[in-house]
């Protein structure tokens, strides 16, 4: 069963963008008031600094960061290793637009929030309910 | 005296005898009789006419003088010879005559007669000097057989002879020819159709003609001809797919095109034949935009057809139009196929560009947005986050020009992008040594944060430390480790300073700031780099070392 708080808080998460917004030191106060204690969320970003402001972010609402990686196998193998309660995933990874990691934790019911520059055209059907964190605000 | 067939003409019976001629009314549309009898009687000599009477009868009137045997003129003697029918005979052979000879002037066609043994033109329409430009009396002069065989072209001359002799033989016959006109040089065509004309013994004595000039006609089909020949080259040149159908897309034709790109027989496409070689998976939506074009007048879809060279299915933009009768009916549909496959191919990889430069210009934002953020965060004033920021915001931009520039298969190499680097720096170019090879590729994404990383060591080196002391001397080497970790490729740099004197170093950013995240962190995350940043006792020693591809650019499959 996905738990309803955590999706709230990646609700919260996606939420941010809406109100155009990228998490900063200001923004924390909504992500940590979506309670993310003991959730486990992976990071798959290859932008360093992107990858660090995202952990940060998440480590202040209270959750256990899983990554940052910045390669899709990198991700495969911390899967493999522990499933996580949630995931923050950067689309175009090097080599354009790939769809894999989200397959993956779609299929095992993983909640999912992409960061992404693309516009929604390039995002498949199945995944245009996941919530998107435009780049870079 | 009279004899009785006079009574006819003359009101007389036998009592009358003895009394004047012109005492009697008569039925002939003569008047003279009294003088032309008087006139005999006196001069001796008979006179002979042709009367005609008001009953259209025709006669012969003879008044001679009635010599007695006593050798004595006793009067007149007038004798009526009924010729009425000679005479209708001949006004009507007089009246056919003229009439064949209205035809013959009024005609377009010449009509001529030869002479079956000399070949000698006895009769010659004025249709001749029309056609030939030549004025009969010419035509007709000297041996004009030969004459007139002189104005038929040299190609046509044999037979034409040939078939005039064929009808001295007794058969008739219908030939074409072209003669050259002398007046103007002009190339005219004439159709023949020549007769014998036999006497009672069946020989032929006279040679029939009559020539049309069918040069217009002659045009006419040549031009079509050349207009279908057109239509044709056209139709098979254009490099559509061409084809007919009837409703729904029932082929009826397909062009030479189609035979060739898809190996089917024209007469295999006939019907549904086409959907063949049409993609399995495209038949149906083929097939649903039949029934549509028979509701909305008309037919434009795409799918894949087989190419039969390659085997290869290629996306074609098939289109057709109606050809309607007068009463607006369709009566039939005409169609193309043109190849939009390299089209398609381009498209797709439009959008890839499109969305690639999107995640780039996304990507890039958010460096910046970190720049910014990291820049402030280690900047004591506005005076110094300004002047670090746009120090930064030029490297960034540097890389960028560099990575612009590019075609699609170059690479930035690890050379030009330290030269960029250390060329943006003032002066102090003597105290900097390079060594190591050129061309070493490198991976259009590892370049922008390898860049920013040389321009943090290069700025502090400039600011701080060996390129600010006057001793201080930068030496960076590279080299290529073919055989490295993992079994690729290594880039190794080494950056190294000397002679600098340390304690003014020690207030340097780059020690805590942004340069060495850059080098210790974001390196080794983003390019999978082996990085060391010491500062030793006469100035920073660091080494960036990461993996290329075995072609000479950092990983494989880059874009």
């Amino acid at each position: 069963m996905i738990d309803i708080r955590l999706q709230t808080a990646l609700a919260a998460v996606g939420s941010l963008e809406a109100a155009g917004r990228w998490p900063d030191q200001q923004q924390f106060s909504w992500t940590l008031m979506a309670d993310l204690t003991d959730k486990t969320v992976l990071i798959v970003e290859d932008e360093y600094y992107v990858a660090a402001d995202t952990a940060r972010a998440l480590q202040e609402a209270g959750a256990n960061v899983l990554g940052p990686c910045a390669d899709k196998d990198e991700a495969f193998d911390l899967i493999a290793n522990e499933l996580p309660s949630a995931a923050v995933i950067d689309i175009n990874l090097g080599d354009g637009a790939d769809f894999s990691v989200a397959e993956l934790l779609a299929g095992r019911l993983v909640p999912i929030v992409f960061m992404t520059g693309y516009d929604s055209d390039v995002i498949p059907t199945k995944f245009a309910h996941v919530p998107r964190l435009q780049k870079p605000r | 005296m009279f004899t009785s067939p006079v009574a006819e003409l003359f009101n007389i019976t036998r009592h009358d005898i003895g009394r004047a001629i012109s005492d009697f009314t008569h039925q002939l549309n003569y008047d003279n009789i009294q003088e032309d009898t008087s006139k005999v009687l006196k001069d001796l000599i008979p006179i002979e006419r042709e009367v005609g009477s008001r009953r259209s009868q025709r006669y012969a009137m003879r008044l001679r003088p009635y010599r007695t045997v006593e050798d004595r003129i006793d009067g007149t003697v007038v004798t009526f010879v009924d010729i009425s029918e000679r005479a209708r005979v001949e006004a009507a052979l007089r009246e056919s005559e003229e009439r064949l000879r209205q035809f013959g002037e009024a005609s377009q066609a010449i009509l001529w007669i030869r002479n079956a043994e000399t070949l000698q033109w006895e009769y010659l329409t004025p249709a001749f000097e029309v056609i030939y430009g030549l004025d009969r009396e010419a035509a007709l002069r000297g041996d004009n057989m030969s004459g007139w065989l002189e104005l038929v072209v040299a190609d046509d001359r044999e037979l034409a002879a040939a078939n005039l002799q064929r009808v001295r033989d007794g058969e008739r016959v219908t030939f074409e020819y072209r003669i050259q006109r002398p007046s103007d040089g002009a190339l005219r065509w004439l159709r023949n159709t020549d007769f014998p004309i036999k006497d009672e013994a069946g020989a032929v004595v006279h040679i029939g003609g009559i020539g049309h000039d069918i040069t217009e006609i002659k045009e006419t089909e040549q031009a079509l001809a050349a207009a279908e020949e057109r239509q044709r080259a056209l139709l098979e040149g254009i490099p559509q797919l061409v084809w007919r159908a009837n409703d729904g897309g029932n082929w009826t034709w397909a062009s030479p095109q189609w035979t060739q790109y898809t190996d089917q027989a024209e007469e295999h496409s006939h019907g549904f034949g086409w959907l063949e070689p049409v993609h399995a998976d495209d038949r149906e939506t083929a097939r649903l935009s039949w029934s549509e074009a028979v509701r909305t007048g008309g037919f434009e879809v795409e799918y894949r057809v087989r190419h039969a060279a390659t085997g290869t299915y290629r996306w074609f933009h098939t289109r057709a139009a109606p050809v309607r009768n007068a009463a607006g009916i369709i009566v039939e549909w005409l169609g193309t196929s043109t190849d939009v496959d390299d089209l398609r191919g381009l498209h797709k990889r439009q959008e890839v560009l499109v969305a690639e430069l999107q995640h780039r210009t996304r990507n890039l934002m958010s460096v910046i947005q970190s720049i910014a953020d990291n820049t402030a965060q280690t900047s004591e004033n506005l005076a110094a986050f300004t002047e670090r920021s746009k120090d930064r915001l030029e490297a960034l931009a540097r890389v960028q020009g560099l990575l612009s520039r590019l075609n699609e298969h170059d690479r930035v190499t690890f050379d030009d992008l330290i030269r960029g680097e250390l060329g943006a720096m003032d002066g102090a170019a003597e105290r900097v040594s390079l060594e190591g090879p050129s061309g070493i590729r490198l991976r259009s994404s590892t370049v922008q944060t390898l860049a920013m990383a040389l321009h943090e060591l290069a700025t502090n080196a400039v600011k701080y430390s060996a390129l600010r002391q006057h001793d201080g001397r930068l030496a960076i080497r590279w080299w290529l480790q073919t055989d490295g970790e993992g079994n690729q490729p290594w880039l190794h740099i080494d950056w190294r300073e000397t002679g600098v004197s340390m304690p003014q170093i020690e207030a340097a950013p780059v020690g805590s700031g942004q340069g060495r995240e850059l080098i210790e962190k974001a390196l080794p995350y983003q390019l999978k780099a082996k990085t060391t940043y010491s500062l030793g006792t006469d100035g920073v020693h660091c080494t960036i070392s990461i993996p290329v591809s075995a072609n000479g650019s950092t990983f494989p499959g880059d874009d």
